[in-house]
């Protein structure tokens, strides 16, 4: 008894799924997932700086005295270096699509490597604060705080006035909103790690072909998305 | 050294854009960075500096979206969802700015302490 129909010529792709038609509608799909998963991200730290919004209505002068204890530099420094990072995995994708495996695994590690400059500048910024006792909720000190903010903001109060008795109102919101808006932007890169380190086995494995590398473009995207939350709270949170 | 710019070299010939493409935005970016610190320094007050800051961060951000995140390149869907994320996001901050001000207008809640006019 023969085959009902032998002709059927299933060119399938060993990475095509079942349930998809094609390669190109399995593309078009998983993409528009990626992107899907990104407007739930863009919401989720919306949230964050909805919140961010209000507070510095009602309290401009914590806000702006928040700021200036800042490190602008540091801040601006750890944006230069994550857009770096961000150049470097675009052209980590642009290799996959070219078929060089070493390029990839060359950019990624770059990429990594400008990802721990950024958290060991991030980290020296959160050990100074915590030396100063300005950890909201976990340590803070209303006379560190003070005078830190004398120190550096005094200016905004006025040059020619006495020195502040008390802290502005809302200052510990500032700083509140401060951890956790760069914690969780903080938290989303050290996953990214992860995935990065990850995909970088896979593609030592030789996983990855210039017809097929979702993997490494959908981390490019999760990547820059990282980079746009930062490229948002520097001004947001260093340059009031 | 001639300062030679053609945009052509920015795209490759499959439509996508080059490595020259690519390094081009990112030095845009930097310049953007620059720019917005330098802004920073000028100091045009609080709602001024918040303003420049925040239209200086949306011009990098769609560099990054439309150019390394290749929307540019990806099909129309893809633009229509950033659109319509970041216009969903505006109505996060618009109704919520909106009902704060309708409960705590009286005080100094109120956004009109953020305008100047």
């Amino acid at each position: 008894m023969s085959h009902a129909s032998s002709d059927h010529a299933h060119e399938h792709k060993p990475y095509q799924q079942h349930h998809f038609d094609d390669m190109n509608q399995q593309t078009q799909s998983t993409l528009l997932g990626i992107w899907l998963f990104m407007a739930q991200e863009i919401l989720f730290f919306g949230g964050l700086f909805v919140a961010y919004t209000i507070y510095r209505i009602m309290y401009p002068v914590a806000w702006a005295m928040g700021a200036a204890t800042q490190n602008v530099w540091l801040g601006m420094f750890n944006t230069v270096v994550l857009i770096g990072s961000s150049l470097s995995i675009v052209l980590a994708v642009n290799a996959a699509r070219h078929n060089q495996r070493g390029q990839v695994m060359k950019w990624f590690a770059i990429t990594l490597l400008l990802g721990a400059v950024f958290f060991g500048i991030k980290s020296i910024e959160y050990m100074g604060k915590w030396e100063h006792q300005m950890v909201p909720g976990l340590r803070w000190d209303d006379g560190h705080a003070l005078h830190t903010i004398q120190e550096h903001a005094g200016h905004i109060h006025g040059e020619n006035e006495a020195p502040m008795t008390e802290l502005p109102e809302g200052i510990q919101l500032y700083y509140s909103l401060y951890f956790v808006m760069t914690g969780m932007h903080a938290l989303h890169m050290i996953i990214g790690f992860g995935l990065a380190i990850w995909i970088m086995i896979k593609n030592a494995r030789g996983c990855f072909n210039s017809e097929y590398y979702p993997h490494i473009e959908y981390f490019g995207l999760y990547w820059h998305f990282v980079d746009i939350v930062w490229i948002f709270l520097f001004p947001l949170l260093y340059l009031v | 050294m001639k300062f030679d710019i053609n945009p052509a070299d920015f795209t490759d010939d499959h439509g996508h854009t080059s490595v020259k493409g690519y390094f081009a935005v990112f030095f845009a970016l930097m310049f953007f960075t620059l720019l917005t610190v330098l802004m920073h320094l000028l100091n045009f007050g609080l709602l001024g500096n918040a303003i420049s800051a925040m239209t200086i961060a949306v011009m990098k951000a769609s560099l990054v979206i439309y150019f390394f995140m290749h929307v540019r390149e990806s099909p129309k869907i893809i633009g229509f969802i950033v659109v319509v994320s970041f216009a969903w996001l505006a109505v996060l901050f618009l109704f919520t700015i909106v009902d704060f001000q309708a409960q705590y207008g009286d005080g100094p809640g109120n956004v009109i302490h953020a305008m100047p006019w």
